[in-house]
């Protein structure tokens, strides 16, 4: 019994995860130009424009595909090693906000969160590498297994995909709010 | 491991994963709404909640020249007294504060000639140099610490404004994005004294 508990718990913080990846990203995507006022409020130069597009391009990108790659279960040690290291990375990135940029707005799930880098923001990160952390222990002892269902992970995976469609239209029909309340 | 409901075995892990996405679709819709019912609110209602009460002392503080003529290491002291002030509240990531900048231009010709009129934000020279509208405005800019809008104004919210009159009292506040709004707001003050004819007509 336990043993199904602790699976249980395992499959639903990898889900959950995959789920917060796939929002964050798809969110972002849906006002890019707000998140890459972000990324030069972080201290990427301005005048590189393509470097700042690229930017606010390939890390939301990076995130749905990394949440996509988690829940079907593909290269799952490489994946949730990638997923560490990302979190890893966001923590890094909110720590210098707070010492260096704490004005800046944070757009971690775009126009859906309008809350500067705080204490909070910085809690909520935490924890989240905390969940990549579990995942990442447990990478050889639970992970989603395919069991010859490819269409199981198909549907999941396009599951998914909607989520992420939804939070990219959440996030646009915020901005537009926004802009339209202008 | 499988679960079974009724006479339908799926794997336990498809099923962790349904549920999850389910609960994450939900809670997408709550953030959403909240998002929604937060601009309606501070739109209409929750102007009166946002900020400093009106007929409260507007704090002091001291800010430093963004752009403009004067010297950015200038260090100036707001001692709202003396003269009405309006006092606006703005940051580059905000798009609504982007229509709040042309307004505010085409409207400060109408204002009173002693009315003092102070734009500030807490984002620094890079970010008002990436916003166009921020970077060509006529009017000056001011930078001030983060304490200033969160702590001493309490307002989370721009663009936010206050007319604060000679007495140093608030007098008026609110969510100023358009020439209607910062028009209301002004005329919500002592309007003999601060001559608002011009733009009431």
């Amino acid at each position: 019994m336990g043993q199904l508990l602790i699976q249980i718990t395992i499959f639903l913080i990898t889900a959950s995860l995959a789920a917060v990846l796939v929002a964050a990203g798809a969110a972002k995507l849906g006002d890019i130009s707000s998140f890459a006022t972000t990324l030069i409020g972080l201290g990427v130069p301005a005048y590189w424009k393509r470097v700042v597009r690229g930017l606010a391009l390939a890390v939301p990108l990076l995130e749905i595909g990394l949440g996509l790659a988690l829940i079907s279960g593909l290269w799952a040690p490489l994946i949730k090693d990638a997923v560490l290291v990302l979190m890893c990375g966001f923590d890094m990135i909110v720590l210098i906000a707070l010492r260096k940029a704490p004005n800046v707005t944070c757009r971690c799930f775009g126009s859906l969160s309008d809350s500067q880098f705080s204490g909070k923001g910085l809690a909520r990160s935490l924890f989240l590498t905390a969940l990549a952390v579990v995942v990442f222990l447990t990478r050889n002892n639970y992970t989603f297994q395919f069991g010859g269902s490819l269409y199981a992970v198909g549907l999941l995976v396009v599951g998914y995909l909607v989520f992420a469609a939804a939070a990219v239209q959440a996030a646009m029909t915020i901005a537009v709010f926004k802009e339209r309340m202008s | 491991m499988n679960v079974t409901f009724a006479d339908i075995t799926l794997p336990l892990w498809l099923v962790a994963s349904q549920w999850t996405l389910l609960f994450a679709l939900g809670f997408l819709v709550i953030v959403m709404y909240r998002q929604l019912g937060f601009l309606l609110s501070l739109r209409d209602l929750g102007t009166e909640r946002e900020g400093l009460p009106i007929g409260e002392k507007a704090p002091a503080f001291g800010y430093t020249p963004l752009n403009g003529s004067v010297s950015p290491s200038a260090r100036i002291a707001f001692t709202p007294k003396g003269i009405w002030s309006f006092l606006l509240f703005v940051d580059p990531g905000c798009a609504g504060c982007r229509g709040t900048l042309p307004a505010l231009e085409q409207l400060i010709p109408t204002f009173e000639q002693g009315m003092r009129v102070l734009v500030v934000t807490t984002a620094g020279p890079i970010l008002i140099d990436e916003i166009n509208v921020f970077k060509t405005a006529s009017i000056d800019i001011y930078h001030v610490d983060k304490d200033v809008p969160n702590e001493l104004y309490r307002t989370r919210s721009t663009p936010f404004a206050y007319l604060v009159d000679p007495d140093g009292i608030i007098q008026a506040k609110g969510v100023a994005t358009d020439e209607d709004e910062i028009r209301k707001i002004v005329q919500k003050g002592d309007r003999s004294t601060i001559g608002m004819e011009s733009i009431t007509s």
